[in-house]
């Protein structure tokens, strides 16, 4: 047994553990430092696999700044208000436990014929090294094939920018209030009605239809549209 | 070591430069211009970028090529779906200009326009792009902006929730598109989609598609439909359409519904054309469905904005159709189908738009968006009322506007490649949707305000007003005068169809 294939167990065997934390631990901070071991342990495949440059980028990225944002956004939360994570219904997570198993047994499938099938695309071990290495073969192929999509990402990015900063900025925010949604029901015409005239100019609300919203404003999820509150309301 | 750097042909790129060119431009005045003439400005800047655009694509007409190593690509899609693209940027920069200019003093000018160009720009690229890569980043450009644009009025509680049903729903639907892109390329080989046509005909003389490649047609359908709001992928669609300032709901109904159209022309007729007989069965289900969903349900809304967004998934469902008819037994029946949906394109860009542009003008009146607050519409301003007749009459389908003849195509298309239960359903639709484009006509007509309403302080809207002209002229007009443009939406097919001829399909 060379020694590779004993590396390879050790980190294989500590992603599938550390992964299995992410979903399996109760504390929201414990399952984010699942997560970093989890990263890791892929970045450390990676590196086994010869891609050293996904290696770095995987730990810079998603271990260096995905995790620690999440991790930031989790301690400012307040433990006690988180909602429980286990609320789904048995059916609810037996569905998603199989479609999950599918799409699993799916990459299995497709990875496996890949390899049987001998049909490996372009950038073999060969014509990497010709390229001079990991690295220049991706930066290559950004910047020669795939030129105008990396320019026009960063363009996402910026609009992405411009937009946190228009819903973002809160002096910009009017009065605040609380509103609860489903992602599964759409709120009726009726109560899209109760929850509010739809004035798009300030001006021309007439004193008597406008109720001023009071709180603090927060879109909190439901599962059930007949948990649907209005501004003003508390609860249904 | 060698690097292969293509010197891109920047003149096949001028439109989409001059409108990203305008974008920046316009955050840009948006920092540094003075306060009062802020507005003025800026609008003008952004419909001058547009113009010229315009302009611009339109010198481009017959022209052909691909640059940016196939990333970008020129050719009859391309010109047509980016006119359509332009038109509807010009009309809804029309008709939010008043809304924005009232809200200056709280939101940025600079802001919505820039957000809109930026849009606009990836709902272009998305009509331009020659790869799978390409389409992907041009349909995130355009879906981020709308979000966001989605989320402008804060104040309003049904602003935040359509916006955040948008958002999450989008991601949800990127994420399915970009899985069924990674199995088209794992089967084939490529993101380019004339090579993944090569490489998928090649693969499919004689033998059955395999399953991967069905699997990755599948999800790319589905993230799609999410995108264009097709049932059942329409969850989103009334609250984003309801919460979402009502030009930016005319906004959203056409443009990022036309990339997302034409990014499935692209994957499904430019790539996977082998492929048809599987995709527009899929389709054809689909359009069935949307149809008769978005109409029933459109039936019980008494608030004519969430009406029209029902009513816009059933738009929906009439453009699937036309794809659905798409059939390479013979090189006429292909065609006539993709020209049929451009040609819709067109129609539903002047008639939604305009719609929209009119309940924008009650708004603008102190009004809100219930069908209580349309009744008597007619002796308050018959304008108003005789324009928005147009629009439902259109979006109807009734001769001699242009909503007519965008079903017309439909229907032809259908008829030739032999869905005529498809057909039939179309006239059905369209019956059951008179019911409630009518019962709106009714009540601006026939039904008196249960309010006074006199007095009240208006918006002076002098673009919204011009928008509105031009959308009425244009909803008749072009019905009346729609050969040039059927011939010009034929334009790519035809190209496309001899090329399928002469690769002996």
């Amino acid at each position: 047994m060379s020694w590779e294939l004993v590396f390879f167990a050790v980190f294989s065997a500590a992603m599938l553990l550390t992964g299995i934390g992410v979903v399996a631990l109760e504390n929201p901070v414990h399952s984010a430092i699942s997560l970093v071991g989890c990263f890791i342990n892929v970045a450390a495949l990676f590196v086994m696999l010869g891609a050293e440059f996904l290696g770095v980028l995987q730990i810079i990225i998603y271990t260096g700044a995905v995790l620690v944002l999440v991790l930031f956004t989790i301690m400012l939360v307040d433990p006690n208000k988180l909602p429980a994570f286990y609320v789904g219904k048995p059916m609810q997570r037996n569905v998603s436990a199989i479609v999950g198993a599918i799409l699993m047994v799916e990459l299995g499938v497709a990875i496996v014929t890949r390899v049987a099938l001998e049909q490996i695309g372009p950038h073999t071990n060969a014509m990497v090294d010709q390229m001079g290495g990991n690295v220049q073969a991706i930066g290559q192929v950004m910047l020669s094939e795939y030129a105008l999509a990396f320019e026009v990402a960063s363009l996402v990015l910026t609009v992405g920018v411009v937009g946190a900063v228009v819903v973002g900025l809160p002096n910009r925010l009017g009065a605040l209030d609380t509103v609860t949604m489903s992602l599964g029901h759409s709120r009726g015409a009726e109560d899209a009605i109760a929850a509010g005239p739809k004035f798009e100019s300030p001006m021309n609300i007439p004193a008597e239809r406008y109720v001023a919203p009071v709180g603090e404003r927060k879109v909190v999820m439901t599962k059930d549209p007949d948990k649907y509150t209005h501004p003003g309301e508390t609860s249904k | 070591m060698t690097v292969h750097l293509e010197n891109p042909d920047w003149g096949m790129v001028l439109p989409q430069l001059i409108v990203l060119v305008a974008a920046i431009v316009v955050s840009l005045l948006d920092a540094f211009l003075p306060k009062e003439r802020h507005f003025t400005v800026i609008t003008g800047v952004t419909l001058a970028g547009f113009g010229a655009a315009i302009v611009a694509q339109l010198s481009q007409r017959g022209e052909t090529g691909t640059t940016f190593h196939g990333l970008f690509q020129l050719d009859g899609l391309t010109v047509f779906l980016n006119l359509v693209i332009l038109v509807a940027a010009v009309l809804t920069v029309l008709i939010s200009a008043s809304y924005v200019e009232y809200l200056d003093s709280k939101m940025g000018t600079g802001e919505f326009y820039t957000l809109l160009t930026f849009a606009v720009f990836g709902a272009m690229l998305t009509a331009s792009a020659g790869d799978m890569v390409m389409l992907y980043v041009g349909i995130e450009l355009t879906s981020i902006a709308t979000y966001i644009l989605t989320a402008f009025a804060k104040r309003r509680t049904t602003a935040l929730e359509g916006a955040f049903k948008y958002f999450l729903l989008g991601l949800f639907a990127s994420a399915i598109l970009l899985y069924g892109m990674s199995w088209i390329y794992g089967s084939t080989g490529s993101t380019g989609l004339n090579e993944i046509s090569a490489s998928l005909t090649a693969a499919l003389t004689g033998s059955e598609p395999n399953a991967g490649m069905i699997l990755g047609m599948l999800l790319v359908i589905v993230g799609f439909s999410f995108k264009l709001a097709a049932v059942p992928f329409h969850f989103w669609t009334p609250d984003a359409y309801d919460g979402a300032p009502t030009p930016v709901t005319g906004y959203m109904s056409v443009i990022p519904k036309a990339a997302a159209a034409v990014a499935m022309i692209r994957i499904l007729v430019q790539g996977l054309e082998s492929l048809a007989d599987d995709w527009t069965m899929v389709l054809a289900v689909l359009a069935f469905v949307t149809m008769l969903f978005g109409n029933i349900v459109a039936i019980s809304q008494t608030d004519v904005k969430r009406m029209l967004a029902y009513s816009s998934i059933a738009h929906t469902g009439y453009m699937i159709a036309g794809i659905a008819a798409f059939r390479l037994i013979d090189g006429m029946a292909g065609e006539r189908s993709i020209s049929s949906v451009l040609y819709y394109l067109i129609a539903y860009t002047f008639m939604n738009i305009g719609a929209f542009a009119i309940v924008v003008w009650v708004q603008h009146r102190g009004d809100g968006t219930t069908l209580g607050d349309f009744a008597g519409l007619a002796s308050r301003s018959p304008l108003a009322a005789l324009a928005m007749t147009v629009f439902l009459v259109s979006l109807m389908g009734i001769p001699p506007t242009i909503g007519f003849y965008a079903k017309y195509y439909v229907i032809v298309a259908l008829l030739e490649s032999n869905l005529l239960w498809l057909a039939m359903t179309i006239v059905m639709a369209s019956a059951i949707s008179a019911y409630f484009y009518l019962r709106v006509v009714a009540v601006m007509y026939f039904q008196e305000k249960s309010e006074d309403t006199t007095g009240r302080p208006i918006v002076a809207s002098p673009l919204l007003n011009l928008g509105i002209g031009v959308m009425v002229v244009g909803v008749l007009a072009l019905g009346l005068f729609s050969s040039p443009i059927i011939n010009l939406a034929n334009d790519w097919t035809n190209l496309f169809s001899v090329a399928a001829l002469a690769m002996g399909r």
